[in-house]
């Protein structure tokens, strides 16, 4: 009992350290590393770019610059901490924070601004002694937030007229040599990948926003789909003096168009289903299981049933239907289809109503539409086939994993696994790739 | 989970609450839950079997239960007693009945056991290789979750 009431005091002793924040930071990246200095030393930041060289400096003196009338001089924070900068082009602005020391106002350019993060000013501890980018009497300590561990630099150190200011300049010194070694590659080299870095930055952007705004998750899965959509993405927006970025849904579901797979929301063709039809496994037994996650309103469901029923009419036949969003998948049972818009190949497997065609009773009893989250996996009966197009690429990175493991754990072997045409396993193992004519294959080991 | 199954229940529990609390009742977004669920403190329980296997869970908590209780009473109860048991029983028993009623007029079977209360602070219930539908209730005498984890018997 004793071990309980202190696990309480202590987690709400926890919670109040939490809630008490009395110290804010402006963070920011160098070299991929989160940094942080105390908000009350910031006067603003902002991007600039163009700073005016000044001869003879130090190697970390960017030059001056002129805020709205105030000549201040800038700093390359990373230069000065011996990290890697990149070279900026021309014209291109960067990340600049505006400090204010005692008596004066100097500008430090950084990698990239993140935010402002508030925390108790008791979480801070000590710096440990072990740092090894930065000299440890720039730091004034070390905080964690949200899982991410900042290092708090100490800016009247760094920069202040205290008595260390001559052993730090003659210090930077050493790396400013170091720094002048590294800019000696060959320039062209340097260039090309700065173009590239450039490229998976705007990238970068691009699938973060796509999470934004259509839930879309990179990985290996769609990976080799969106680098080439977005050579022809940069090429058309480029041409049309548009914005590289996506600003909202509009653009989201420009950048996403040609991803989907054929007859997405509608029947499939007989094209496809011909294509498709030869990728069924074949069976030892009479039953036959097919799992469809992801079916909305059931277009695609009924366009299996309809392939399964033309080319293996003789085996026991049995879909499951699946879908997270419960208006779409609770319409799939009663869908109705308008004449003109159904191919010829469904109709021998359809009946005429008043509204429109409906499938028949003795199909529709062979599927079984659920409301399911991919989230929470149940164990199947063994499956046959899973068709599973452009729904994995909806999903939060890990869960893909967790999905295809399970379809691999419930298939039997030689089953056949359907992804979308822009989709691919990130792993083989267990796997074998029978992908070609466009759809995307797999068969199990 | 099928989703014929899913507007009996959703139905049934929205109109035998409206007509015995005889007040308005607002529906809550439905989701599904697979991992461990607090239980609020007053659980009636109606097993199925038949088509499916399973099991549907009427959730509130004390003070919830003895104001449903009140009302359906007429009378002003103040502790979780055995009369305050017994209506939430047979709350449970009349939303089940009538969704099951609902799901046998379309055409599937299934048969209930008799509703067992369950009362007790920090409880949990977890259901194995089974997905729960929630559906939130909100009714002026406070919240009532319904939870319902069935399968399709294989």
């Amino acid at each position: 009992m004793d071990n309980v009431i202190t696990d309480i005091e202590l987690l709400q002793q926890e919670a109040k350290k939490e809630s008490s924040i009395d110290f804010k930071m402006v963070t920011f990246s160098l070299a991929g590393k989160d940094y942080g200095v105390d908000i009350m030393k910031v006067k603003e930041i902002s991007k600039a770019g163009k700073f005016t060289f000044v001869p003879n400096s130090a190697p970390y003196v960017r030059g001056v610059y002129n805020l709205r009338g105030d000549i201040i001089s800038v700093i390359d924070l990373r230069i000065f901490f011996n990290q890697p900068a990149k070279q900026s082009g021309e014209n291109e602005l960067e990340s600049m924070i505006i400090v204010r020391l005692e008596d004066h106002v100097i500008g430090i350019i950084v990698d990239e601004i993140d935010k402002v993060v508030g925390i108790s000013s008791e979480s801070v501890q000590p710096p440990h002694p072990l740092f090894g980018d930065i000299n440890i009497k720039y730091i004034s300590g070390v905080a964690e937030n949200n899982n991410r561990l900042y290092v708090i630099l100490d800016v009247d150190a760094i920069f202040g007229t205290k008595s260390e200011e001559e052993e730090s300049v003659s210090s930077r010194d050493n790396s400013a040599s170091s720094y002048e070694r590294v800019q000696e590659e060959p320039q062209t080299a340097r260039h090309a990948s700065d173009s590239m870095n450039q490229s998976d930055r705007e990238l970068g952007f691009i699938k973060e926003t796509l999470i934004t705004f259509k839930q879309f998750y990179t990985s290996s899965v769609n990976d080799a789909w969106i680098r080439k959509r977005y050579s022809q993405w940069f090429e058309d927006r480029y041409n049309n003096n548009q914005s590289i970025q996506l600003t909202g849904v509009d653009d989201a579901d420009s950048y996403l168009k040609s991803f989907y797979s054929p007859y997405t929301n509608s029947l499939w063709g007989e094209d496809y289903i011909k294509t498709l039809s030869s990728y069924i496994p074949q069976v030892s037994g009479a039953n036959f299981n097919v799992w469809n996650p992801g079916c909305g309103k059931g277009y695609e469901t009924y366009s299996i049933l309809t392939m399964l029923k033309k080319h293996k009419s003789d085996l026991n036949i049995k879909i499951h239907g699946s879908d997270k969003d419960l208006i779409s998948v609770a319409s799939a049972p009663g869908l109705i289809f308008q004449k003109s818009t159904v191919p010829a190949v469904y109709h021998e497997f359809m009946v005429d109503g008043n509204t429109g065609m409906q499938f028949q009773n003795s199909m529709k009893d062979l599927i079984m539409f659920e409301f399911r989250d991919l989230e929470n996996l149940e164990v199947f009966s063994r499956l046959d086939m899973v068709i599973i197009r452009d729904v994995l690429s909806f999903l939060k990175v890990d869960l893909q994993n967790r999905v295809i493991q399970v379809i691999l754990d419930n298939l039997k072997d030689n089953g056949v696994l359907i992804l979308g045409q822009n989709e691919r396993l990130p792993n083989l193992s267990g796997w074998e790739d029978i992908s070609a004519n466009g759809i995307s294959a797999y068969r199990k080991k | 989970m099928r989703v014929e199954y899913i507007n009996p229940f959703v139905e049934s529990a929205y109109s035998i609450m409206k007509e015995v609390l005889n007040t308005e009742v607002t529906r809550g977004d439905l989701y599904l839950k697979k991992s461990s669920q607090p239980v609020m403190g007053v659980a009636a329980i109606v097993g199925l079997a038949g088509d499916v296997e399973g099991r549907v869970l009427f959730d509130m908590d004390e003070n919830t239960a003895i104001e449903i209780s009140s009302v359906m009473n007429a009378e002003k109860l103040t502790e979780i007693d055995d009369l305050v048991k017994a209506t939430i029983t047979e709350l449970a028993n009349m939303i089940t009945a009538q969704a099951v009623t609902k799901l046998h007029d379309l055409g599937f079977r299934f048969d209930l056991t008799p509703p067992a209360i369950i009362t007790g602070q920090n409880m949990k219930v977890t259901d194995m290789n089974v997905e729960a539908l929630i559906v939130p209730f909100e009714v002026p005498q406070g919240k009532v979750e319904i939870n319902v984890a069935i399968r399709e018997r294989s």
